[in-house]
């Protein structure tokens, strides 16, 4: 076999540098490992600490990397993924975060790392249910006097009763002229 | 003498049921105007139900636009009223009598046109029940609400009580003239009076309570509707004054307010007899001291604000003083209070037509005040973003045209329904003046100085129309 019979061989050699060029971060990159640690069960109104380590796929960590937090919320029509919070990766491949349950019921939280040009993205999700039910919201105002409500209502009926008050006389006077048109019909009859 | 005032007080009563059974040209093409507008407003209100507020000019961050302006106007207009008349009636005013009836009446008008306003800028009206149901204590929002049904019950109670003895009057003198749905009103409403001596006692015990109850309900009212911009974290509304701020100014639209009125209902019920020039003029002084009220409640307000310029009072101050509604300001600061108080405090200018000038000026100037208040202190960023800017649309437009065509339908429906003037009261300060011309030598007669003055018919008051 000549040379000059070898020519397809060679041609198809051309696009081999593109190819490599192309195809060379999808093998550099590697698969990661992303695991979260969380309590199984957490009080309404109180905190969880949640912790994700990044391994890639010889077990070692992976440092300065960035792992968001979410989990799955609505607002009135709408609804979807909602940051919790964000950290970068300690030397050990950590990342700790302080979630507060503001929902009772189960909730799913995800850990995201978004990959680069060495890693591969990876995700991993755990469920926290969280008990209780109550009202977290508390006033917060400087000045709290006391009973000034009942003051208010107790204003606001008194203004009303006088307008009852005057309905009433309103009535009398109605009485009243009914009484003298019957006298008038009793004296003209 | 007892002619004199039996003839004045039959002219009285002559002048001012006339109107209530014959009805003009003018008045039916005016009115038929005015419902074609209240219809295109109505028309353009359906239009928002339909899309949603997305065909207004609000956006997130200017979200209260021309309606919340009406809202404030329309609340301060319905001071004008009951607060007024209250007033007079408290202090015994003499000259208060021809102008009280007008005054109540402007209130439960504006009060149910400006009540309407808040229910319009909803985008969800079918909400509105929340605010029943889910309401909070600690919301300004549902004080406004309890406040505004206290007034307007409160001034509904206050302009009908005064009404008894006028509608009786109806009932018994208008006869076969009027229709006979508006007798059967005039003989429902009238309630069987008779004028007895128990009757009177009632009635008087019944207005003495109302004309003193209602004027707290009255600052009350307002100076909720300033907390609900006051409460709010806003820069520009950072202020302790706004409560008295908001009642002087809703008082000051309000004498605005009953001047115009006064003068269109004169005009087309020629009641220049009974109200006279001097009127005017008094209602003017009133119009004058308030400018100054107002001015000095701007003075501190941006002094104290403007000396500090903390946190977004800068930008505020921009706006306002040099960029986007510096004209909008400039022309409230000195076209709203600085001229008509200069009108009132200059003898020569201190006429009928200068004050109807006057009122008119005061009338734009606090419409752009709210203008002001409401959309430019929304426009302040609270966040580093851009400030945003508001234009309102043909549908606001159109139902702000709606809702004064509204205003000025129901006042002209109501002046073809009962006496625009009390006439029993004008009937009994008669009475009272003819008591003290028998005591007295006719130079001593203390007349309000409408009575006594000598010049144009329209300014000699009652002994001027043509009736002595």
């Amino acid at each position: 076999m000549s040379v000059r019979n070898m020519k397809w061989f060679w041609r198809a050699l051309v696009p081999l540098p593109l190819l490599l060029m192309t195809a060379t971060p999808a093998l550099a990159a590697s698969p990661l490992t992303l695991q979260m640690q969380a309590p199984s069960q957490v009080r309404l109104g109180e905190t969880a600490i949640i912790t994700a380590v990044l391994q890639d796929g010889k077990g070692a960590p992976v440092p300065r990397a960035t792992i968001v937090l979410r989990s799955q919320g609505s607002f009135l029509s709408t609804g979807g993924a909602v940051e919790q919070g964000r950290e970068v990766t300690n030397a050990q491949g950590k990342v700790v975060f302080v979630y507060e349950a503001r929902t009772e019921g189960t909730v799913t939280l995800n850990a995201y790392y978004a990959g680069d040009s060495r890693f591969d993205p990876a995700q991993s999700s755990t469920e926290i249910t969280v008990q209780g039910s109550g009202q977290l919201y508390q006033e917060t105002g400087a000045v709290q006097v006391p009973g000034v409500r009942w003051l208010l209502v107790g204003l606001l009926s008194g203004v009303w009763l006088i307008y009852m008050m005057v309905m009433v006389l309103l009535s009398l006077i109605a009485r009243e002229g009914s009484q003298a048109s019957r006298g008038a019909g009793g004296a003209r009859g | 003498m007892e002619k004199v005032t039996e003839s004045r007080r039959e002219a009285l009563e002559r002048t001012v049921l006339r109107p209530l059974v014959h009805t003009g040209k003018g008045y039916r093409l005016l009115v038929g105007f005015l419902l074609l507008v209240v219809l295109w407003g109505a028309y353009a209100y359906s239009t928002q139900i339909q899309n949603g507020l997305i065909v207004t000019g609000m956006r997130d961050r200017i979200s209260w636009g021309f309606y919340i302006v009406l809202f404030v106007f329309f609340i301060g207009i319905s001071h004008a009223g009951t607060l007024i008349s209250a007033i007079l009636r408290v202090v015994k005013a003499q000259w208060r009598t021809p102008v009280t009836r007008m005054a109540e009446f402007i209130t439960v008008v504006a009060l149910s046109v400006g009540g309407l306003m808040p229910m319009i800028d909803l985008g969800r009206p079918d909400r509105i029940p929340n605010l029943f149901l889910f309401g909070r204590w600690q919301s300004p929002i549902l004080w406004d609400l309890f406040s505004i049904t206290t007034y307007l019950t409160g001034s509904v109670i206050y302009l009908y009580l005064p009404l008894i003895p006028d509608l009786a009057l109806c009932r018994d003198r208008l006869g076969s003239e009027a229709a006979g749905w508006k007798k059967a009103f005039y003989r429902a409403a009238s309630l069987g009076w008779q004028g007895t001596d128990r009757q009177k006692k009632y009635l008087n015990i019944a207005l003495k309570c109302m004309m003193v109850l209602i004027i707290p309900v009255a600052v009350s009212v307002h100076t909720v509707v300033s907390w609900i911009f006051a409460m709010t974290l806003r820069e520009p509304w950072n202020s302790t004054v706004f409560g008295a701020y908001f009642v002087a100014g809703a008082i000051f639209s309000g004498i605005a307010a009953i001047i115009i009125v006064m003068a269109i209902l004169r005009r087309a019920f020629h009641l220049e007899a009974h109200i006279s020039n001097r009127h005017f003029i008094n209602l003017g002084y009133m119009l004058g001291a308030f400018s100054l009220i107002m001015l000095y409640f701007n003075a501190t307000e941006y002094l104290v604000t403007g000396y500090k310029m903390a946190g977004e009072a800068p930008v505020h101050f921009l706006q306002l003083f040099f960029r986007e509604y510096a004209p909008f300001f400039w022309f409230y600061i000195i076209g709203g209070m600085v001229i008509p108080g200069l009108i009132i405090l200059v003898p020569q200018t201190r006429t009928f037509a200068g004050v109807l000038v006057a009122s008119g000026l005061v009338l734009i100037g606090m419409w752009l005040e709210r203008f002001i208040i409401v959309v430019a202190g929304l426009r302040v960023p609270l966040m580093p973003y851009e400030p945003a800017s508001y234009f309102p649309s043909w549908v606001e437009w159109s139902v702000m045209a709606g809702a004064f065509a509204m205003f000025c339908l129901v006042i002209a429906i109501f002046a073809k329904l009962v006496p625009v003037i009390a006439v029993w009261e004008v009937a009994e300060q008669y009475e009272e003046h003819k008591a003290k011309e028998v005591e007295l030598t006719p130079e001593q007669v203390t007349w309000p100085r409408w009575g006594r003055a000598a010049g144009p018919a329209s300014e000699q008051g009652p002994t001027a129309g043509g009736t002595t």
